[in-house]
């Protein structure tokens, strides 16, 4: 008997173990794989240095994504706000110089705002809200370049200033110690400011923090305003990595960021989350398809292992008590 | 100071669409006393004391709080001014802590914006000192961790941690378990003890008759009866419950 329930309080401890970590064992998993399954390759400072430059774009996002998947909404339209704001900051770039880059940053924000407004305001479901504005500003970027892309070293050309800057933003080490100080202070919003408390309180139960006085309206907009300035952050990390902005930029990579926050443990119904495990949901998906790539694996299955890798962790990791009717 | 009117609600109607949930409801808290209000279900007690803590406005009637009238009818309004209640459903956000739950509106911060989570700490262990609530092992956990009796000690802890004059309590035992009720009843107690005005809806008589100084009867949204406990049998309770 004794043993028995030794034995369950064991299971019962690695459940919960498992539940609370499964965006770090996922990724370990990955490692350990890719290890073995492609060689020493993978392991290599290069490779590494690699993932470290592939990582931040999604990593970045996906942590403004969390802030709206813990108030128990979801925000669409980050991929195609990501590829306006690079377009917008592109041109900036190339008419005013490194000044510029704020058009990209206050470009998602004021998107960020509307979705907010729309959802908030109108009661239109933000699902419905970032999907509408996603198709939208795709469209919208399409229109305004005409199909074409914006080089930022353009600017030298025209200006005689040089982006270089930019660039350099976006290469290892530089583009990695930005993603790890988004993260830092993305870390302390969410946990350690009246903010962040009142955003989990929301994802909860919206209903009892509204009875206590928290506007939710102007506080349900601000949230999306913030998904907004971290899209703005990972727009210009983007533009810096791959030095244009194109209408393709961002295309799909709600989903990567959606992914990433499942994967570090954030149940879409809110409340709970956290934006390192997010971030190391990113950086699983980067693992993933890189090792994919070193193995010799057309890259058509990439699609394929993140849909496995992300049925197997929720159907691991997702705690039916805490989010109780899984819908 | 005997007899101190704290609360005066005059002529208070509430409708919803075609339906008259209150009217004309006078009644008066005294200072220090439990006023237990009771009424069949559906009797309106529940949309009473909503109007009392502001989740409702009234269609008609007045409040006076002290003497003063009140003029506008929001949580916020009525929290300030010292009404605190605790709702049927407790009212609680289970996916947060203890000290969210008790400072819920109210986060004290640091620098403006960062969770000052010493202060807290400190005063939710006072409040649970208060209410002898000796229990709880981990303040931070997720309150959806706690026992029902745990919880209702954090939803009774939430009215009273701002040294609040007004009380309300929506059937705060109606979920629990014995043990758990009468850790509850002794905390309405102390509360009145530590100086609270507390107004009780309950169904359950026993209770009613162990703890309230006074009743009111409530039926079909009309007080039908205001009385010192010792003035009216538990028949005559009934009866005026059920008949009128």
């Amino acid at each position: 008997m004794d043993n028995n329930n030794k034995r369950k309080q064991v299971k019962e401890r690695f459940g919960c173990f498992l539940k609370n970590n499964i965006a770090f064992v996922s990724l370990l998993i990955l490692i350990i794989l890719f290890w073995i399954w492609a060689g020493p390759n993978f392991m290599s400072r290069k490779n590494w240095t690699y993932i470290s430059q592939q990582l931040p774009v999604v990593g970045i996002l996906a942590i403004g994504m969390t802030f709206a998947v813990t108030g128990g909404y979801i925000d669409l339209s980050v991929g195609s706000s990501l590829g306006l704001a690079g377009y917008f900051a592109a041109l900036g770039i190339q008419r005013y110089g490194p000044i510029g880059v704020v058009f990209g940053l206050v470009t998602p924000v004021i998107i960020g705002f509307v979705n907010g407004a729309l959802f908030a305001y109108l009661k239109i479901p933000s699902f419905v809200t970032t999907l509408s504005t996603q198709v939208i500003i795709r469209a919208v970027l399409m229109i305004i370049s005409n199909g074409s892309a914006v080089y930022i070293s353009e600017g030298m050309a025209t200006t005689g200033k040089s982006n270089n800057w930019l660039t350099n933003i976006g290469k290892f080490p530089y583009v990695f110690f930005i993603a790890l100080f988004v993260l830092i202070i993305a870390h302390i919003i969410y946990n350690k400011t009246t903010f962040g408390w009142n955003l989990r309180a929301i994802g909860g139960n919206e209903a009892v923090v509204s009875l206590f006085g928290l506007q939710l309206m102007p506080f349900k907009t601000a949230v999306f305003g913030l998904v907004g300035f971290f899209v703005g952050i990972a727009a210009l990390v983007n533009l810096g990595r791959v030095g244009a902005a194109t209408t393709v930029s961002g295309q799909g990579m709600e989903l990567d960021a959606i992914s990433a926050v499942v994967l570090g443990g954030t149940p879409l119904t809110g409340g709970y989350g956290s934006v390192v495990k997010t971030f190391v949901g990113a950086l699983s998906l980067v693992v993933l398809s890189n090792g994919i790539t070193l193995a010799g694996i057309a890259p058509s299955w990439n699609n394929v292992a993140k849909g496995l890798l992300l049925i197997i962790a929720v159907a691991v990791a997702l705690d039916r008590k805490k989010i109780g009717i899984v819908k | 100071m005997k007899n101190e009117i704290i609360l005066s609600a005059t002529n208070i109607s509430k409708r919803f669409g075609g339906v008259i949930a209150l009217h004309d409801v006078s009644f008066n808290l005294v200072k220090n006393e439990i006023l237990a209000v009771v009424g069949a279900n559906g009797a309106g007690k529940s949309t009473l004391m909503k109007i009392i803590a502001g989740v409702l406005s009234p269609d008609n009637g007045s409040l006076m709080l002290n003497g003063k009238k009140i003029e506008k009818f929001d949580v916020f309004t009525m929290r300030e001014s010292g009404i605190e209640m605790v709702y049927q459903d407790l009212a609680l956000v289970k996916n947060m802590n203890a000290p969210y739950n008790l400072f819920i509106g109210r986060l004290p911060t640091k620098f403006g914006i960062f969770v000052d989570k010493a202060k807290m700490e400190k005063k939710t262990k006072e409040v649970l000192e208060r209410l002898q609530v000796k229990t709880i092992q981990n303040l931070w956990a997720d309150t959806n961790s706690y026992s029902g009796g745990q919880q209702q000690a954090i939803a009774i802890g939430r009215a009273i941690a701002w040294g609040r004059d007004i009380v309300i309590l929506d059937e705060p035992t109606a979920a629990l378990g014995v043990l758990e009720t009468e850790q509850v009843m002794e905390t309405i107690l102390e509360l009145k003890k530590q100086g609270s005005s507390i107004i009780l809806i309950s169904h359950n008589l026993e209770h009613v008759y162990k703890l309230a100084d006074r009743i009111l009867v409530i039926r079909n949204g009309k007080n039908v009866r205001e009385v010192e406990k010792d003035e009216i049998t538990i028949d005559e309770l009934i009866s005026a419950i059920t008949i009128g």
